[in-house]
């Protein structure tokens, strides 16, 4: 909202620098954002007149014209052609600096010295008018200063309002406010009003059908205007909070609505149908042509001003096409009507019309105040447009605003703000906001609400007054005393850190994409259709159709996210997301899981003199994970040769069940997937489910006492099939002797000759260890037997040579 | 007898000559076998000394033994000599280029996101704020309806949502798992809500999802001083002891009275610049005590507690912290910007 400070000045003496003001309402909860000098850039910038205009005898578009500027007469080259001998125009001298920024000087152009610049609406900043220069009216005086003559002397404040201070959306309010922030003189609008000729009632009639939808409607009347351009001062003050003027009566509305807040439609009398009006609410398929040229299509939920037979309003959003104020209307009907403003935010909503006026009526208007702003508008219409006002009002207003008065509790201001005051000191700040007391005593005060404060309906509401009236930063600080609760995270949320604590310290960087994905996600993972990730839920309101779908996989994500980088080179990828996906359950809220996936793709380290950079493969990957198990002590993971998932390399992905209960999968992408989100190298990935993971993970650590007996390494090469995985042989070594044999690493796999065809060779180092006494040579020797002869019965193994 | 002792006198001062002399371990290696070896010359004197008398006996042996003992300490001084220099030497000889670049780790790094989340939930921990959580995906009434911000309401212009049908949304704010939280326990509650929001806007200061903290606190007289009181300690710990800040009034449903948190601008120091817009302040966060309607919709008794709330932007304070000029870097995922956190 953009507030004149000429015009709050108006309505309240201002003592305070304009630095100061905005301060004092920023601190009271109207944000100023900034405040900007509307005379900027017309420094040096005066009024002139055309003395003689000649062609530039080298440049067939410039013209030479000889400017009168008061003290002297400037020879100025002028680009535009719209300009004429004895015309008045606005010149800027050397040394002005536009509002653009561009500094004016002497300069050369062709030849021919041009002492300035004649400006066109734009080059001053008043408009976007760029087409040709400003034409001043004859009247406008030689050598004024132009920030003058334009009524730019002057100072905007941009408030950023609150949703609940309607009563500022106006000069009044903010008037009011400073007013009541600063103690300066308060004096609101005149309203005067000379009237003349006929009853208004004998004009016109309104009938109202909907008094839930409209509780008030009050209509005058206008006669003999003469439409035509407002004067200067009321298009200037237009001007200067933004808005353009149209003609003297819409541009009156106009003000009024500024000034005072309210919004008022003026009709054209003379094209409402049987001269009436009828408010009611549209019926099925009815159309209205709206001011801003659009065809609406209504429905029963809006309501409608209509004449003898049509709609001629939206109610409270938009006048129609079809009555509006022109050229030639002479006799005007002015609406000041209140709204009821959840209705007129609903149709505001369903036909994306936002305008000043639904702004300001689906926040709440003043109902009592509508009164003084249709007057006010009545009496400013003539002073602009001539003619008489019509004798009276029309006013439906079935029921009367009854007022509304609150009680505060002195006590309780004190146990809510912590901040002890007395009645008096409470009473004191509410009559500085206008608000008038009633009964009061020790334990509090009755305060009777004005109208057009509609945000102030319960106690609280005038405490949060007390409040920022006192100053919320005089409100001392304090710690509160309270229950002592202790901020214990709970298990899943310190085993979610740990995850992640992990990944990055095993190499991986955390990446957050967006929750939504592209629906085509899916289709590129070659996901089958019974897949349960495609339960996907859609967003109504998508920004795209790449962002219309609730994730059920992190994978995609990752993927975008690798393409991104290896686009900008960065090749070597360790990658990792914890977040939700969401699965669409039958009605309610969708489920939602925690999930952890990452990514690994290009060189395990960057070349370097002494480092030689391999490709990192499906066991970098199964490397980290496992010890990601470790950290969690999840001792019983398992990796199981898995080819059921569309987007994995068949071959070369696994299934990994802790407890026998699967937590997710890892492998290599599919080469179709690689394909299809166009990535190069071998990318590994993998995605578990979070919840089940930290479910079966262990926080507690029994300690183990280190057995003091040496341990003896064996090694134990194995020739056996193929098919055979090398896990099912680890674990079979160890329990032949669980007790005795501490570890079993896998050192060589080796396939070809020797080897036969279809076989590997597969190395293990057994260690082994007893608890309570040096194991003897002879003691490992018969379980290194034991073990082979075990393998060669159950496996077909035998000793490698 | 005297013959024997004169030849002791002998081979100690040669010893004593040889040792000094001995270049290197070998030479050393070669005196001690001349003299001390089978063959070597004291060993022959203690072989020839059953030749001498009973009484002679004990003098010359002794005078050997101490002889020996003596050489033998020669040895070991200049052995031990000999290796220092051998090894000073040896540590001349080699040379690390210590320039030479290291061996890289490998490097993860916490997504900036993250690392504020940390930092905000340790203080409000230390606090004894627990962590509380709530569905991404929720329903109007947690999201809106029970934060006094009813349907046709213009407050709902504030937020931008996303929505999944009629009454199930995306959730635009942290807030509604207060909700959540007091409809699920009673007072006293001390829990800050860490988590993803969303709202469908899109543009340089804007991504359609982010993240914010939503904190909450409810006991038996709790006040608006103790709203600032707390957050004054969590400012302080956040960006620094001596930072300014300010409570603003402003405007939520859900709050009465409410305030908006601003500190002294980072960047310059409350004088004004481009980031502050001038103003030498920076909004962090909003705040205020919980509204009566509020408490009535989760079957508080609002004359029996009160409490405040506040909620943050985590992007909003990533970007102040890490000096970020655009938001949709955090999402983009660009390994060049996340590893620099």
């Amino acid at each position: 909202m953009l507030i004149s400070l000429n015009w709050l000045k108006d309505f309240v003496e201002i003592h305070e620098a304009p630095a100061e003001l905005a301060e004092r309402l920023t601190m009271a909860g109207l944000e100023v954002e900034g405040i900007s000098d509307l005379a900027e850039g017309l420094e040096n910038v005066v009024i002139g007149q055309i003395v003689s205009l000649d062609p530039h005898a080298d440049a067939e578009r410039l013209t030479v014209c000889q400017v009168d500027v008061g003290q002297d007469t400037r020879q100025i080259v002028c680009g535009a052609r719209n300009q004429q001998l004895h015309d008045k125009v606005i010149v800027a001298l050397p040394g002005a600096v536009l509002a653009g920024g561009v500094a004016i000087g002497k300069t050369t152009i062709r030849g021919v010295v041009s002492h300035g610049m004649i400006c066109s609406e734009k080059e001053i900043g008043i408009s976007d008018e760029a087409d040709g220069v400003m034409i001043l009216p004859p009247e406008a005086p030689v050598g004024t200063p132009a920030a003058a003559y334009l009524g730019r002397r002057d100072l905007v404040l941009e408030i950023d309002l609150t949703p609940n201070r309607a009563d500022c959306l106006s000069h009044l309010g903010v008037a009011r406010e400073v007013a009541a922030l600063t103690g300066g003189g308060f004096r609101g609008p005149s309203t005067a009003l000379q009237e003349a000729g006929p009853e208004v009632g004998t004009l016109s009639d309104v009938r109202v059908d909907d008094t839930e939808l409209c509780p008030r409607y009050a209509g005058r009347m206008v006669l003999d205007v003469r439409v035509g351009p407002s004067p200067p001062w009321l298009q200037q003050r237009l001007q200067t909070v933004g808005l353009r003027p149209i003609n003297n009566v819409v541009d009156v509305t106009n003000y009024v609505l500024m000034e005072m807040g309210h919004p008022l439609h003026a009709f054209d009398y003379d094209l409402l149908a049987e001269h009436r009006i009828e408010v009611r609410r549209a019926v099925h398929g009815e159309r209205l042509r709206t001011l801003d040229g659009i065809e609406r299509e209504l429905d029963p939920s809006m309501l409608l001003i209509c004449d003898g037979e049509k709609p001629v309003a939206l109610a409270g959003i938009m006048g129609g096409a079809n009555t509006q104020v022109h050229t030639g209307t002479t006799r005007v009907f002015l609406e000041a009507a209140y709204f009821q403003p959840a209705s007129i935010r609903r149709t505001a909503k369903k036909l994306a019309l936002h305008s000043d006026s639904s702004h300001r009526f689906e926040r709440g208007t003043d109902i009592e105040g509508l009164i003084h702003a249709i007057d006010r508008a009545a009496a400013l219409i003539q002073q602009v447009a001539g003619g008489q006002i019509a004798r009276g009002r029309i006013d439906v207003y079935p029921e009367p605003w009854a007022g509304r008065d609150l009680r505060v509790r002195t006590g309780e201001i004190a146990s809510l703000l912590g901040l002890k005051l007395t009645t008096d000191e409470i009473a004191d700040i509410f009559t500085r906001l206008g608000l008038h007391i009633g009964e009061r005593d020790a334990q509090g005060c009755v305060v009777s609400i004005p109208p057009f404060r509609v945000d102030l309906e319960r106690e609280i509401d005038l405490i949060e007054e007390v409040a920022r009236i006192y100053g919320y930063n005089r409100i001392p600080s304090t710690i509160p005393t309270a229950s002592i609760l202790s901020g214990q995270r709970t298990r899943q949320q310190r085993l979610t850190v740990l995850v992640r604590e992990s990944l990055v310290s095993l190499g991986y960087t955390e990446t957050i994409h967006y929750s939504f994905h592209n629906p085509l996600d899916l289709e590129w993972l070659g996901l089958p259709v019974t897949d349960p990730r495609r339960r996907q839920i859609r967003i109504r309101n998508p920004l795209s159709e790449e962002q219309s779908v609730l994730r059920t996989t992190l994978l995609p994500g990752l993927l975008h996210g690798t393409r991104r980088n290896q686009s900008l080179s960065v090749d070597d990828l360790r990658i990792f997301e914890m977040g939700r996906v969401f699965e669409k359950t039958n009605g309610g809220l969708p489920r939602e899981t925690m999930r952890v996936a990452g990514l690994l793709v290009g060189r395990n380290a960057g070349a370097g003199w002494n480092v030689t950079p391999r490709s990192l493969d499906f066991f970098d990957l199964k490397g980290d994970l496992q010890e990601l198990f470790e950290r969690l002590r999840l001792l019983r993971c398992e990796w199981r040769p898995h080819d059921g998932l569309a987007f994995l390399h068949p071959g070369k992905s696994a299934e990994i069940a802790c407890d026998g209960l699967s937590v997710g999968y890892a492998g290599e992408l599919h080469p179709a997937v690689l394909k299809r989100y166009d990535l190069t190298g071998q990318p590994i990935c993998f995605e578990l489910d979070l919840d089940r993971l930290v479910e079966r993970a262990s926080e507690t650590i029994v300690y183990e006492p280190p057995i003091r007996f040496p341990s003896v390494e064996r090694d134990l090469a194995l020739v056996l099939a193929d098919e055979v995985p090398a896990g099912v042989v680890a674990e079979q070594i160890r329990n032949i002797e669980p007790e005795l044999i501490r570890e079993v690493r896998l050192f060589d796999l080796y396939r070809g000759a020797p080897i036969p065809a279809g076989q590997k060779s597969l190395a293990f180092a057994v260690r082994f260890q007893a608890p309570d006494r040096t194991l003897k040579n002879q003691e490992i020797n018969e379980i290194r037997d034991k073990i082979v002869t075990e393998l060669h019965r159950t496996l077909g193994a035998t000793l490698r040579d | 007898m005297s013959q024997i002792l004169d030849t002791l006198t002998r081979i100690e001062e040669e010893s004593e000559k040889e040792i000094a002399a001995a270049a290197n371990l070998a030479e050393i290696q070669a005196s001690r076998v001349r003299v001390l070896g089978k063959k070597g010359s004291l060993t022959r004197i203690l072989i020839s000394m059953k030749e001498l008398s009973v009484e002679e006996r004990p003098v010359v042996g002794k005078a050997v033994n101490a002889l020996k003992q003596r050489i033998q300490a020669l040895i070991e001084q200049r052995t031990a000599e000999l290796e220092r220099e051998a090894q000073t030497g040896r540590l001349k000889q080699e040379r690390l280029d210590v320039t030479l670049p290291g061996r890289p780790p490998v490097r993860g790094r916490l997504h900036p996101i993250t690392r504020i989340f940390q930092r905000v939930e340790g203080i409000f921990e230390g606090l004894g704020f627990h962590i509380a959580e709530g569905p991404e995906v929720e329903e109007d009434f947690y999201n809106f309806e029970a934060l006094n911000i009813p349907a046709d309401h213009p407050a709902r212009d504030m937020q931008d949502t996303f929505y999944i049908t009629d009454d199930i949304l995306l959730r635009t704010h942290t807030s509604p798992v207060q909700i959540r939280t007091m409809k699920s326990q009673d007072p006293p509650v001390r829990i800050i809500a860490p988590g993803k929001v969303y709202r469908c806007d899109a543009d340089v200061s804007h991504t359609p999802m982010f993240h914010q903290v939503e904190g909450l606190m409810v006991d038996r007289g709790i006040t608006f001083g103790d709203l600032k009181g707390v957050l004054e300690i969590f400012v302080h710990e956040m960006f620094g002891a001596s930072i300014g800040i300010r409570f603003r009034p402003s405007f939520f449903p859900f709050t009465e009275p409410s305030a908006e948190v601003d500190i002294a601008c980072l960047i310059c120091g409350g004088g004004g610049c481009r980031v502050c817009k001038n103003s030498g302040w920076l909004e962090i966060m909003g705040a205020g005590m919980v509204d009566p309607a509020v408490f009535r919709m989760v079957g508080y008794d609002p004359e029996a507690v009160s409490g405040f709330a506040f909620g943050m932007g985590i992007e909003r304070i990533a970007m102040l912290v890490y000096r970020v000029d655009d938001i949709r870097l955090f999402f983009e995922n660009d390994l060049r910007f996340l590893t620099q956190f």
